[in-house]
């Protein structure tokens, strides 16, 4: 267990060493690196203090917005209700894999051991949990300085206003911390028992019954909080909300914490003695998918993650797909259209909603300066959406380049499904942006057509450019840079400015036809591109 | 005897490091031609050159007269290529890869008996609607060659196809080699398998440090 141990060690130490190398060498061994770390440490914990305060004013208007007289309970039940939901999804994941997940190399290396269970399944504990406690943490701290500013009066920033937010905070800390720890170690309790049943051969009830009375109790705290719940029941059947009443300041923070931490004790114990039976050579089966997937994600890998979520996806086999009787070109777009179908997930649902949201306000606002910063948010999601297909075709470089097909045939054809979706929504979000706004902007809806396809030649020219035969003979394929966006944004902004610029019927005409001319030459620039790849 | 693929001064150079001399090659129409050499000597980047799947340094490959840059489409419609590790869109089954290459090439008629015969013939027929990143390496090398294999060409390029493939594959697969010599396919194949290079080449050419020689 001891070179276990110290393997764990090693993993614990890379990934902090991987989140530290963002601003830091950890390899260097000299005290003044040593002391660019504590003056780091320092410089981003009091970037931190100053962010989550200046969060604090937007947090203590909605707090105050929504219950002007106890803005504290409102805390609690965002408090709660972030808990509940990611407890609902932490909880049911654990219930379909192994809530401890190991690497490829660990499957090979640690769970073929004879290992005590007990002893591999707490040692994984520590990082996942410290990870899933972060966002937790930053949002507690945010609540506390939130009901320190409603309590504070305004004023100038001084030492004993900043003490004071600091105690808010850390108080708030102090209660999330163990109550984080106790559903972080019943969500694994859940997952073990799970597995435990599952090697039994029995059906997972205690582990489902479990999450549903820890789910029940997580909404009867949230009712009781809302007074939707009898109150008769008194305190002792609402901990939770007591708890965090402790810390905000409404109970002794010391008995809070003494019981949280107590709670977690148990909680721990009790994983302790479920985990006897846990197999960590199943566990490995479980996830050492997930794990690599972890790893592409966070090495910058997006795409070899996506193509992998999408694998993990997809079962083994589908029945036929629709199929049209389109030939040449055409058949680059039934390809898209079914790949668009089957790879299609939440994350792609909320870039869609990202489209109607920003044309929305596209329409809704009035300046050239605030339109033309939502151009360039919108032109990024546009750049990355409308070339994801040419991204995986050139991935695909043996099929894709023995397609005997003209080359502009080729990136119109690459660019028409994901373009026409951009077109699609982006319409929506102009309709919905038109009602709000109670004017309707035609020119606005015939500059659309030429946005998108100069950002998406533009985005299909970076691309090309940057592709490596060699490369892309071995399954990879260049991914869209911020240069090519930042043109993109550019492209698709200057036929705005010109109709905001010009007046008159003139200025819309000249920025169509600018919009169509841009689109022309940046379609031209990527076909060309095409017929240059891997020219020195 | 007439020509079909024409090879000329044909070189490619990474930086410093020249991955193949100035190569001539010319290929008759019906003539199997194998190549071999060690790990690393240059046969694949010979045969993705030939293919255009990566552009030379110097040189022009010529297929019945059609040029690579001249005669792009012309070019592509008579050659086709089988590497050694096929890439599969994952989303697309294998039978809808099939089709997706018969609608691009324009031969959708007839598509599903030559498809169902293609595929019974390499035993992938009941396993047509899995996903190819489900098969082995062996099925994924088979539904590569089926890839190539359904649509029409003149030049055939086959990098190690029988690398991973079982013994009665390999059979179906010099059968159809045969086949294809026959209709007056000019087919190109690099192997390290010594009985198919003496059974079934009409030629051997040995590549060594990017040279290549007729041996």
């Amino acid at each position: 267990m001891g070179a276990v141990g110290w393997l764990r060690f090693r993993q614990e130490k890379q990934e902090l060493n991987h989140w530290l190398s963002y601003a830091f060498v950890p390899q260097e061994r000299s005290w003044e690196n040593t002391l660019y770390l504590i003056y780091l440490a320092i410089f981003f914990s009091v970037w931190w203090f100053v962010v989550l305060v200046f969060f604090a004013g937007g947090g203590a208007t909605i707090l105050t917005g929504i219950n002007p007289e106890k803005p504290h309970l409102v805390a609690i039940i965002f408090e709660l209700c972030a808990f509940l939901i990611w407890f609902v999804f932490a909880g049911y994941r654990g219930l379909r894999r192994s809530p401890v997940v190991f690497s490829e190399e660990d499957a090979y290396l640690v769970c073929q051991m004879p290992l005590n269970p007990r002893k591999v399944c707490l040692r994984w504990m520590l990082i996942p949990w410290l990870k899933s406690l972060l966002p937790f943490a930053i949002f507690a701290i945010t609540l506390g300085f939130s009901l320190a500013e409603i309590t504070l009066v305004n004023g100038e920033i001084t030492i004993t206003r900043l003490m004071a937010y600091a105690s808010q905070g850390l108080q708030a800390l102090l209660v999330c911390i163990p109550f984080h720890l106790i559903l972080f170690t019943l969500v694994w309790v859940i997952g073990v028992l799970r597995m435990n049943a599952r090697r039994m051969k029995r059906r997972p009830t205690v582990a489902v019954l479990v999450f549903g009375l820890l789910c029940l109790f997580l909404l009867s705290q949230i009712g009781n909080t809302l007074g939707l719940t009898p109150g008769i029941l008194g305190s002792w059947y609402y901990p939770a909300v007591d708890f965090f009443l402790a810390g905000f300041g409404y109970r002794s923070l010391g008995v809070a914490s003494m019981i949280g931490w107590c709670l977690a004790a148990i909680c721990i114990t009790l994983l302790w003695i479920i985990s006897d039976q846990f197999s960590p050579s199943w566990a490995a089966q479980e996830t050492k998918e997930i794990d690599r997937l972890k790893s592409l994600e966070r090495y910058g890998f997006s795409f070899q993650a996506r193509e992998l979520r999408i694998k993990r996806r997809l079962r083994l086999r589908d029945n036929p797909a629709w199929t049209p009787g389109w030939e040449g070109p055409a058949a680059l777009i039934w390809k898209d259209l079914l790949q668009y179908w089957r790879g299609f997930s939440g994350g792609d649902f909320f870039d869609l909603l990202f489209f109607i949201s920003s044309m929305m306000g596209f329409i809704y606002l009035p300046t050239l300066s605030s339109r033309f910063f939502v151009i360039v948010f919108w032109a990024m999601q546009t750049a990355k959406l409308t070339t994801t297909r040419l991204q995986n075709d050139l991935s695909r470089w043996v099929i894709f380049k023995q397609l005997p097909m003209p080359r502009y045939q080729w990136i119109l054809a690459e660019l028409s499904v994901g373009s026409l979706l951009v077109g699609a929504v982006s319409l929506i979000g102009m309709a919905l942006g038109s009602i709000l706004a109670g004017r309707f902007l035609p020119v606005e809806v015939m500059l659309l057509p030429g946005m998108i396809v100069s950002v998406a030649g533009m985005a299909s020219f970076d691309l090309i450019r940057k592709a490596r035969t060699d490369l892309m003979l071995r399954g990879s394929s260049p991914t869209v840079s911020e240069l090519s966006t930042v043109g993109g944004a550019l492209c698709a902004g200057i036929p705005v400015i010109l109709e905001t610029l010009i007046k008159g019927w003139p200025g819309k005409l000249i920025a169509i036809l600018a919009s169509m001319l841009i689109a022309v030459l940046m379609l031209n620039f990527a076909v060309d591109a095409l017929r240059t790849v891997d020219q020195p | 005897m007439s020509q079909k693929l024409i090879v000329k001064k044909l070189s490619k150079k990474y930086g410093s490091f020249t991955a193949l001399e100035s190569t001539d090659l010319i290929l008759n129409a019906g003539e199997i031609a194998t190549l071999s050499g060690k790990n690393g000597s240059g046969k694949t980047t010979l045969l993705t050159c030939i293919a255009s799947l990566v552009r030379p340094t110097s040189g022009a490959v010529q297929i019945e007269g059609f040029d690579f840059y001249r005669d792009e489409v012309e070019f592509r419609r008579r050659l086709a290529f089988v590497p050694d590790t096929p890439r599969f869109y994952i989303e697309l089954t294998a039978w809808e890869h099939l089709r997706f290459i018969a609608m691009a090439n324009k031969i959708l008629d007839g598509f599903s008996e030559r498809a169902e015969s293609l595929l019974e013939n390499l035993g992938l027929w009941r396993v047509r609607h899995d996903y190819p990143h489900h098969y082995s390496r062996g099925m994924q090398l088979k539904l590569g060659l089926a890839l190539a294999l359904i649509r029409p060409f003149e030049v055939l390029l086959l990098d190690e196809p029988t690398s991973a493939l079982d013994r009665q594959s390999q059979e179906v697969l010099l059968e159809k080699l045969q086949e294809l010599k026959r209709e007056g396919v000019s087919i190109l194949m690099s192997s390290h398998d010594p009985h198919l290079i003496q059974d079934s080449g009409d030629r051997h050419f040995e590549i060594s440090q990017g040279m290549l020689g007729e041996v």
